[in-house]
């Protein structure tokens, strides 16, 4: 069952040498529960376009229709509220609030959900527990290595169970092992259930995805 | 995680760009408080010291002999001593310290002699308990003027005789290089027997009280209403001296006070944009984790609020120590009157956290519209 559909979705920005097209006439079906990946070269419009999927760039043409539901048609608030229940952001710079500590980080997305506070903080236990992060609950992003950076980014992504995972090159700044551990549990969630879009260039995360999108100059070249 | 534990979080982290804008919001407030209540004092001061220049409005019988009154001391025509009453127990003159006098010339031990009687000082009805102003001198006493004190060689507790009337010399008054050195100060009552003019006067003193911008016409048409048969004259550079050296206090305070806060609000103001600034991918990231404009605004304005409290809190008590501990080293005659105002307190409150929010309005507007896209794909 499609679950999210982008139908000539373009993007438009007016840089200092003119307009420059993130993506230009993007069509794309996704299925619920399906692993994604989209690759293509820098610039290519693969940032764009998974940040047109969360809600937060507004695209210049098209639709994007999640659940149904015309996802611009929304107002900014109820963007904000589609994001926080239904969209967990993993990125490349993994993107901690320095001042909160790793159990804190992950704790942040409840709080915009209502979640009671034991049960939060019971969930958030229990994920650091399985990305081998408890040791390190208490300490800010600075005392931590990339690797446990990017679990405590993955747990925070995940926390309130969102159905669509989107991961921007979740492996890009990490060596080859925590990359490996990464991609196991980002499969992991998709296993069970969730919809996880991956950008990425690295082959080795293209290889764990059921399906691959190659963006050139913000079109799709194949899909 | 609680918003306001977000934000003390967020503080403790960037802890010398919050310091930095409570030591600017502090000193501003401590500023305020310390020169409005030097300010005050200073205007008491100031009001005290315009005050001993003596009166400023003459309020003579019928159309006014002023060439009579400044050529030769003498006003030839008169009025009831009952006028002064009258005009004390009117309400909203817009003058005080009323003083009925009646003054003559009179020839003694081969002296012209300027004998003024004077009846105790008169408030006004709407501004009763002041202090009184000009010479109070009780029945069968009176003050000699340094040049009759010194022709005729009289000292203070001797006993005189003028037109029959005995009395005792209270004090001889010190030099004072005007018509003051011949003038022989009497009660009311024993000048109008010397002078032999019983209940009568013929100028009553003042002190306008109206602020500038037409004060002697409002003054005059006031008054006219009370007494229409006289004539009210204002003494105009003492009047000018007075209300213009009060102004100016009060525009040195206002002055200082108002680029006080412009640079406060400023620094402030800077210091949010560099909080936006330095907070651009944890905007960024919340916005991303669902954090709407409402509550993004929220936690940058509530910080905001967070320093104006403290620092208004900080520069009150800091202002107050300053007034009252430094206030009355400066202002000898009014001391008693430099206090604690906790009266400020709410408006400092309300001031000093309007100045930071207000400040840091732009900031937060650019931290809510910032597109969080842009900075999320910044490496």
């Amino acid at each position: 069952m499609t679950l999210i559909d982008l139908q000539q979705v373009s993007k438009t920005y007016q840089g200092r040498r003119g307009e420059v097209r993130a993506l230009d006439a993007v069509t794309l079906q996704i299925p619920e529960g399906e692993f994604l990946a989209v690759r293509g070269p820098s610039g290519s419009g693969k940032s764009t376009l998974l940040l047109t999927l969360a809600g937060m760039i507004r695209p210049t043409a098209g639709s994007v229709v999640i659940g149904g539901q015309d996802l611009y048609q929304l107002s900014g608030p109820a963007r904000a509220n589609y994001r926080a229940r239904n969209v967990g952001f993993v990125f490349q710079m993994f993107h901690l609030v320095p001042y909160l500590t790793v159990l804190e980080n992950v704790l942040l997305p409840t709080r915009l959900v209502q979640m009671p506070g034991s049960e939060a903080r019971e969930r958030a236990l229990s994920l650091l527990e399985r990305m081998g992060m408890t040791p390190r609950a208490h300490h800010r992003p600075s005392e931590l290595s990339t690797g446990e950076r990017q679990r405590t980014a993955i747990a925070r992504a995940v926390i309130n169970q969102p159905w669509l995972l989107l991961a921007d090159e979740p492996t890009g700044n990490l060596d080859t092992d925590t990359g490996q551990q990464i991609m196991d549990y980002l499969a992991e969630y998709q296993q069970a259930g969730h919809t996880v879009v991956v950008v990425t260039h690295d082959p080795a995360v293209e290889a764990r995805a059921a399906r691959r999108v190659q963006l050139r100059a913000g079109r799709i070249d194949s899909a | 995680m609680s918003p306001l534990s977000l934000m003390l979080r967020e503080i403790r982290l960037r802890w010398l760009n919050f310091t930095l804008a409570f030591v600017a919001l502090a000193a501003a407030a401590t500023l305020v408080v310390a020169l409005t209540g030097i300010g005050r004092a200073a205007n008491n001061e100031t009001r005290r010291l315009m005050r001993d220049l003596g009166f400023n409005l003459l309020i003579l019988p019928g159309p006014g002999d002023l060439a009579a009154y400044w050529g030769s001391d003498e006003i030839k025509s008169h009025m009831p001593d009952k006028y002064v009453h009258k005009l004390a127990t009117t309400p909203g003159i817009g003058a005080d310290h009323y003083v009925a006098t009646l003054q003559g010339k009179l020839p003694w031990h081969g002296l012209e002699v300027l004998v003024t009687g004077v009846l105790p000082e008169r408030n006004a009805v709407d501004a009763p308990g002041k202090e009184p102003m000009g010479y109070q001198v009780p029945r069968g006493q009176c003050y000699v003027g340094f040049a009759i004190a010194r022709a005729l060689k009289i000292k203070e507790g001797d006993k005189i005789e003028v037109e029959g009337v005995p009395l005792k010399v209270e004090r001889c008054m010190v030099e004072d290089g005007s018509k003051e050195d011949a003038r022989l100060y009497t009660h009311l009552t024993d000048a109008q027997t010397i002078l032999h003019r019983p209940n009568e006067i013929n100028v009553i003193q003042a002190l306008g009280c109206l602020c500038r911008g037409g004060a002697i016409k409002v003054l005059r048409d006031r008054i006219a209403k009370v007494l229409p048969d006289t004539y009210v004259t204002e003494m105009r550079n003492i009047a000018t001296a007075r209300t213009e050296t009060r102004h100016m206090v009060e525009r040195n305070v206002e002055f200082i006070v108002a680029v006080v806060t412009g640079a406060c609000a400023l620094w402030v103001a800077l210091l949010a944009w560099l909080n936006v600034r330095e907070r651009r991918q944890e905007i960024g990231i919340l916005r991303a984790l669902g954090f709407d404009s409402g509550r993004m605004a929220m936690l940058f304005l509530s910080r905001a609020a967070l320093v104006g409290l403290l620092g208004a809190l900080v520069g009150f008590a800091v202002g107050t120590w300053l007034s009252t501990h430094y206030g009355p080293q400066i202002f000898h005659i009014t001391l008693a009157k430099v206090k604690p105002e906790p009266d400020l307190l709410p408006r400092v409150l309300i001031a000093s956290m309007a100045i930071s929010m207000l400040a840091s309005l732009l900031p937060t507007m650019a931290a809510v519209t910032q597109d969080p896209a842009v900075t999320l794909t910044e490496e």
